[in-house]
């Protein structure tokens, strides 16, 4: 009965919380590759974190299902749902040491003596806790407390990891490190996880699977690949990475008509539509200087140039319109504020996204 | 210059508050060194006597033992009674909560006073004037609510997370209140309790209401004792009451420490 | 946005509930209805209670120009005590605030610790200090500007400065749970727009902490206006307030209707007082 693709199955989960009248999340359905990291990645208050607490059990829906391995869990009770998770304040608690609290899940559940120290101890090397076994939580370093947390949440052998924004309270460096070994865990221990984040490049970097939501409603489900590359609508485009959003009418065969920019060549891929839609183009795709071969080329006057480390920032105005272009470090020569600039990009770089709402 | 005068300035008018706050306590204290049998101050010479005086009177020892157990009795029965409706006023809605919440504090905005005659005339038909258990009732009403409040405040200290973490573990409800929930509020029972037996300790006014000759506590005997004499034995009385006051302020600001230790 | 989870189900919260309500009820609510009942019953000529319902004891409170006479000095207790416990709380709690040196625990230590000693032992203090042969007398008497004794302790003016002492620590409580509001930065930032030190006082300092002041000055004022122990010892016998007055007619003249009705007045005048200062309160915050 239960295929791979599967193995976490979300159905039409719903939840309005009361006095309110927007729904914290409206009909979410997804399904999740056994072994899988999936990321809900969205703005704060898009619904992200009741979606995840759904999956838990800690908030209960309105209506929808939510199924592992095949088996419904509705009306299964906390601690019997064998999910591990790691909460944004990392909730471990304070009145036991590193050691009691990476057994606290395997002591309520009864295991034997022998059985819990060798668990806890493989946990301790797992996760580079030797030497701090019996410190006092309160003791430990934000990074430390996030391991604890993890090992905590990993002693159980739980079926799922729920990771709650958990690197949300760390320093800019420590969150890169983690990241990258909440990775390379996942992938060794082929634990099927769920991890909320607001960061488009932490959620990227990390997942087989993301769901975009605002809203309430997951605007999009795919590899970070196809999210970052065809993003479906403006709100998913927007809100992972930088964009040129055009208005435009379809003309004729892979041809559009741009406001304030003219014709313009369109790929293949792009089906003809209705009154005005909307192009967008990465500001990477942009390219400065003589035009290549059947690409798009218009002259824009630059405004503002900021100056962003590995690449330089270069806001335009290209008649109507305005474009942010990206270039790699060093500039050309003879590029500076107020001058008049040759620029270009490919049909294939061209998206059609849809206005959100539709 | 004109900077250092006026940092002068300031410092020596907190320096006279808190002379004037302490003054009482001090002169108490030096007091209670004093040899002669009327008070004076300050002393002549300085001894012990009063001190091995206060502790070979047994009226004064016997209203101490007693203070300690009205005022144990009482901080047993609200910690009891008051953690558990603390835990219930901590859910977040349900009907009736805010007047039951304002029930439950509404004895620390009447006057002692109007208390203590409300439970003069109670407990006078009762034959409970002048007995422990007399005692104890008045004292749990002055004690509870703030027993209450502390127990709450510290449940809305509490990290939410944790106990959702402990259930979502494997604990059953059950195991994560044993386990997550109640030792997460082991410093707060212990300063609710401590505040509620120094209170008790402490309390004057009821007790002048509805204690008598053979429930007396110590408040009551030193009230009794200065109407008439003045003498450095109750100066020494006091110091050791203050003292023992103090070991339990003592023990709160250590657990208020950890607390902090423990989030920060 | 998160829902809690610990809400508990309804059979369990009432099982929660109901002993400490029942521990409130016996202990507080209880009292207080006998306590109104008692103060209209009738009562006959020996003194003892009758069953009934009569209105005599507050018409003899309310009709007699003594009591109105002991209302008043009551209230000016009250006032005086939190007119001065007030302004000699602000500069503690301001320095407590600011300090940075490490003997700052103690110090808070120090301030609030005396609100934990017992009334009656502070107030015993006083008499030391204040009495026939005490301190204060001493000083004059040993420095020549006095040839014999005054009498200090007795009266309005040791009680009043009795408990300022007493309450102080209330108030620096109060004020101090206040001046989390103001933060160093802000009086900075006045500064730097600007501002005279005695500007970012007037214009900054002050009202932000206007609310904390007033609770405090409330606090004080119920407190001092309540307060027996202090003004029957201090007090000698000689300063009358609604608490000695209650006290009197309970233990020394036995009418338990007067000192009901008393009672039932100091109550009416708690909750004037703190609705009076709730309405100041909310028209303040509307002003600001």
């Amino acid at each position: 009965m239960v295929d791979a693709a599967s193995y976490l199955s979300i159905r039409n989960l719903r939840k309005t919380y009361p006095g309110s009248a927007v729904p914290a999340v409206a009909d979410a359905t997804l399904m999740l590759e056994r072994g899988r990291m999936l990321t809900l990645l969205g703005p704060s208050g898009c619904g992200k974190t009741t979606l995840l607490r759904m999956l838990a059990g800690l908030t209960i829906p309105d209506s929808g299902l939510v199924l592992i391995g095949g088996r419904s869990m509705v009306g299964v009770p906390l601690h019997k749902r064998n999910m591990g998770m790691v909460f944004q304040s990392y909730a471990l608690f304070p009145h036991l040491n590193v050691v009691r609290n990476i057994a606290f899940g395997l002591e309520v559940r009864g295991l034997s003596d022998t059985a819990r120290r060798r668990r806890v101890g493989d946990m301790i090397d797992l996760m580079h806790l030797g030497g701090l076994e019996h410190r006092r939580v309160s003791d430990l370093s934000g990074g430390q407390r996030q391991r604890v947390a993890l090992a905590r949440a990993l002693a159980i052998e739980p079926d799922i990891l729920l990771l709650d924004e958990p690197l949300a309270n760390l320093d800019i460096k420590l969150r890169g490190i983690m990241r990258d070994e909440i990775r390379t865990l996942q992938r060794r221990l082929g634990i099927t996880s769920v991890f909320v984040t607001h960061d488009q490049e932490e959620a990227l970097s990390i997942a087989d699977v993301v769901a975009v939501m605002s809203g309430g409603h997951i605007r999009q489900i795919g590899t970070p690949v196809e999210i970052y590359d065809r993003p479906s609508c403006r709100f998913v485009a927007s809100f992972i990475g930088r964009g040129n959003f055009l208005s435009a009418r379809y003309f004729a065969p892979l041809c559009a008509d741009v406001d304030g920019l003219g014709r313009m060549p369109l790929p293949d891929n792009i089906r003809p539509w209705n009154g005005t839609g909307t192009l967008f183009v990465r500001p990477h795709h942009i390219h400065l200087g003589a035009p290549q071969a059947g690409a798009y080329s218009c002259t824009a006057r630059v405004e503002d140039i900021v100056y962003a480390g590995d690449r330089y920032i270069i806001t335009t105005q290209a008649g109507q319109q305005r474009l942010c272009v990206e270039q790699p470090a060093p500039l050309p020569a003879g590029i500076s504020i107020g001058q008049d600039i040759p620029l270009s990009w490919l049909p294939r770089d061209t998206r059609f996204v849809w206005e959100d709402g539709t | 210059m004109k900077r250092s005068l006026g940092l002068l300035c300031w410092r020596g008018l907190i320096a006279a508050l808190y002379a004037f706050l302490l003054a009482p306590l001090v002169v108490v204290l030096v007091v209670s060194f004093d040899t002669r049998p009327y008070l004076r101050f300050p002393p002549e010479h300085l001894s012990l006597g009063s001190y091995t005086a206060v502790l070979h009177n047994t009226a004064f020892l016997h209203a101490g033992l007693f203070s300690i157990l009205v005022g144990g009795a009482a901080a047993a029965v609200s910690l009891a009674v008051g953690t558990g409706a603390a835990f219930a006023l901590a859910d977040k809605a349900f009907p009736g909560r805010t007047a039951i919440q304002a029930m439950f504090f509404s004895p620390m905005v009447v006057p002692h006073i109007v208390l203590a005659v409300g439970l003069m005339m109670t407990l006078q038909p009762l034959g409970l004037l002048d007995t422990l258990s007399g005692l104890v009732i008045a004292h749990v009403g002055i004690t509870l609510p703030y027993v209450v409040r502390i127990v709450l405040s510290g449940l809305k200290n509490l990290d939410p997370a944790c106990e959702e973490a402990a259930r979502l573990h494997g604990a059953t409800p059950w195991q994560a209140f044993w386990r997550v929930t109640l030792p997460g509020l082991r410093t707060t029972l212990v300063a609710a309790g401590l505040i509620a037996f120094l209170f008790s300790f402490d309390e004057a006014v009821i007790v002048l209401f509805i204690a008598g000759h053979r429930a007396t506590t110590l408040p009551l005997a030193i009230y009794h004792y200065i109407q008439f004499k003045t003498d450095p034995q109750v100066a020494a009385l006091s110091v050791l009451v203050v003292l023992a006051s103090m070991i339990p302020v003592v023990i709160i600001e250590r657990g208020i420490n950890i607390r902090r230790a423990l989030t920060g | 946005m998160s829902e809690s989870m610990q809400a508990h189900p309804r059979w369990l919260r009432g099982l929660l509930l109901a002993p400490g309500l029942l521990a409130l009820a016996v202990t507080f609510i209880l009292p207080l209805i006998w306590l109104g009942r008692v103060s209209v019953l009738p009562r006959s000529g020996d003194g003892v209670s009758l069953p009934g319902f009569t209105l005599q004891a507050y018409q003899h409170v309310l009709g007699d120009g003594f009591y109105w006479w002991v209302l008043w000095k009551t209230v000016w207790l009250g006032i005086l005590t939190a007119a001065l416990a007030v302004p000699m709380a602000f500069p503690i709690a301001l320095f407590l605030a600011r300090t940075t040196t490490r003997w700052r625990g103690v110090l808070a230590a120090l301030a609030i610790a005396p609100l934990l000693t017992s009334t009656v032992i502070r107030t015993y203090g006083w008499m030391v200090i204040l009495g026939r042969h005490g301190m204060i007398n001493d000083m004059l008497l040993w420095s020549g500007l006095l040839t014999m004794p005054v009498r200090l302790d007795n009266g309005t003016l040791a009680t009043v400065i009795a408990l300022t002492e007493i309450l102080m620590p209330y108030a620096i409580i109060s004020i101090l749970s206040n001046l989390g509001r103001l933060n160093i930065e802000i009086e900075q930032a006045a500064a730097l727009l600007g501002a005279t030190p005695l500007q970012v006082f007037r214009r900054v300092i002050l009202p932000l902490l206007l609310p904390g002041l007033m609770t405090a000055a409330l606090l004080v004022f119920v407190l001092a206006v309540s307060s027996l122990v202090t003004p029957q010892l201090m007090g000698g016998g000689r300063v009358f307030v609604l608490a000695t007055e209650i006290f009197n007619e309970t233990t020394v003249s036995l009418n338990w209707q007067i000192a009901g009705a008393l009672s039932i007045l100091l109550l009416l005048l708690f909750g004037g007082v703190i609705s009076v200062y709730q309405r100041i309160l909310s028209r303040m915050e509307e002003q600001f």
